[in-house]
């Protein structure tokens, strides 16, 4: 959970403490970066190059970042040897954040990290505003800079599901972030250039410029069989999301009418039309029960709870039990009338049952409260 | 910078930060049916990443997790740039819970859970009291 990660931050790290307000501190420290990125952009798989680079820098944590790299450090390695330089140390020139900024860009390159997306946890440091200008910076360069793939397919089946996939992009998009960047790139390496270009149009220029790169280090390290095995692995998970969304369907939708079309219960209904069945007394609801045919009974059945049902059979003739249970049996999963258009018919039976044929007018029904309540509820639905 | 646990570490300067009067609490779950109202309009249209979809969006913490997104960015990588910019946040108070929430938000659209999830783990933001209330109102509002 994030709230989790943040507050490990806070125990290991402590307070952030306040920025630098000088800007020209600030432009300096994201000029380093800058320079971070392209140097490791740069060096690319040869990181003995950034010994240079340690030597030439006049920032400790900038030097320590590149040695650490030259030297290939574990990450757990990196996090010992910043703690250990003592620029974490209270009373260090600048800020707690400017040397978290190259011990977390020095860990994300060393866990194999995209540069890009170190470069985007470095800028984060910098707080929001100036992330997302780095982060246009960073979308402008990824425009101007082409990869170019050469055409190389592994058959398979993925093609088949991108064929049909594009034509709901959305699905498309959220099984590329639930996948995550190296898996899809690692199925996509090897689909032809036409679906490669119909899925980085997907995502935006520096997330395409990162699967590309991704794409192209796949060819290099994979062979067809492991790229096979990550394309069945997107298959699967492309198939589960299309499941799940089919069942859900309309997730974020109003639920009621997700229930209307499925023509299914609403609860509270069944709940009061049960409270009836319960709360009414039984010669009242034996007379009521006379005056409605075996199939209005069947349909009241399915708007009551199975504790109501038992009260409402027992109240027939075993003969016509029969009767409803058999029109039950017929009834099926056919297709049958509102639940709520049943409910009130009985409401209204049972409302006419307790009306003497004499009522006087300005007289009131004796009906007990709570079952007068419930079918005034029941009564004014709609 | 991903470090491991099963407990959350308690740390006075984030429950400083943090603190919030039950007023501005009370004001979180209109905040959360903004979020939940977002995360229905990306579920239902996507994310167009060749044009400016949120460019609208005047919350800057809130604009830029949504532009990630459109990159393809979820899971580790979006959580990490996510907790960083919660960490070295200036804001306080309210306004640094609802950016807490925002980014669980965010986090929670780009992994792909469902509206009850993104509501699960949203509420709790707002104390157990208002959560409890609130989860029983929109639960009775979804009977209705």
């Amino acid at each position: 959970m994030l709230i989790e990660r943040l507050a490990e931050m806070y125990a290991h790290w402590g307070n952030a403490g306040p920025r630098s307000e000088s800007s020209r501190h600030r432009e300096q420290t994201i000029s380093s970066v800058h320079q971070f990125f392209q140097a490791i952009e740069d060096a690319s798989e040869d990181r003995k190059q950034l010994f240079t680079q340690s030597q030439q820098s006049r920032r400790k944590a900038m030097k320590l970042a590149y040695l650490l790299l030259a030297s290939e450090s574990e990450p757990a390695a990196i996090r010992d040897a910043f703690l250990r330089s003592g620029l974490l140390s209270e009373g260090q020139r600048g800020t707690r954040a400017d040397v978290l900024i190259w011990l977390s860009g020095t860990t994300a390159v060393a866990r194999g990290m995209h540069p890009y997306i170190a470069f985007l946890i470095m800028t984060s440091f910098f707080g929001p505003e100036t992330a997302e200008k780095e982060f246009l910076w960073l979308r402008e360069r990824s425009i101007a800079t082409e990869v170019k793939l050469e055409e190389y397919i592994v058959p398979g089946d993925l093609t088949d599901y991108i064929e049909e996939a594009i034509q709901e992009p959305m699905k498309l998009q959220r099984t590329m972030r639930i996948a995550g960047m190296p898996l899809a790139a690692s199925a996509f390496s090897g689909c032809s250039l036409y679906y490669i270009e119909k899925i980085l149009a997907l995502v935006g220029p520096v997330g395409a410029f990162i699967l590309s790169e991704m794409m192209e280090s796949a060819r290099k390290r994979l062979v067809s069989d492991e790229i096979s095995t990550a394309q069945q692995a997107f298959i699967d998970l492309y198939s589960q999301e299309k499941a799940e969304g089919f069942e859900s369907e309309g997730s974020y939708h109003n639920e009621a009418e997700a229930r209307e079309s499925s023509n299914l219960p609403d609860p509270d209904l069944i709940r009061t039309a049960t409270n009836i069945v319960m709360a009414a007394e039984a010669k009242v609801l034996k007379a009521t029960l006379s005056s409605m045919s075996d199939n209005e009974i069947a349909s009241l059945l399915r708007c009551i709870e199975a504790l109501a049902h038992e009260r409402l059979l027992s109240l027939i003739s075993p003969g016509r039990q029969k009767r409803v249970l058999g029109v039950i049996q017929k009834i099926g999963d056919r297709p049958s009338s509102p639940v709520l258009r049943d409910a009130q018919l009985f409401a209204q039976k049972l409302l006419a049952t307790y009306a003497p044929k004499n009522l006087k007018p300005g007289e009131t029904l004796s009906i007990p409260d709570e079952v007068r309540g419930l079918i005034s509820s029941l009564l004014s639905r709609e | 910078m991903r470090y491991t646990g099963t407990m959350i570490y308690w740390n006075a300067d984030l429950a400083e930060k943090i603190a919030c009067t039950r007023q501005e609490m009370d004001t979180l779950p209109s905040h959360i049916d903004h979020l939940i109202e977002l995360a229905k309009t990306i579920d239902q249209s996507g994310i167009q990443p060749s044009v400016n979809q949120f460019s609208s969006e005047k919350d800057a913490f809130l604009r830029y997790g949504l532009r990630l997104m459109g990159e393809g960015f979820a899971g580790e990588i979006l959580e990490e740039i996510l907790a960083v910019l919660l960490y070295v946040s200036g804001a306080k108070g309210l306004e640094f819970l609802r950016q807490c929430i925002d980014a669980e938000a965010l986090l929670s659209i780009a992994n792909g859970e469902d509206k009850d999830t993104l509501t699960r783990k949203l509420l709790p933001y707002c104390g157990i009291d208002t959560a409890l209330i609130s989860y029983e109102k929109r639960n009775q509002n979804h009977a209705d």
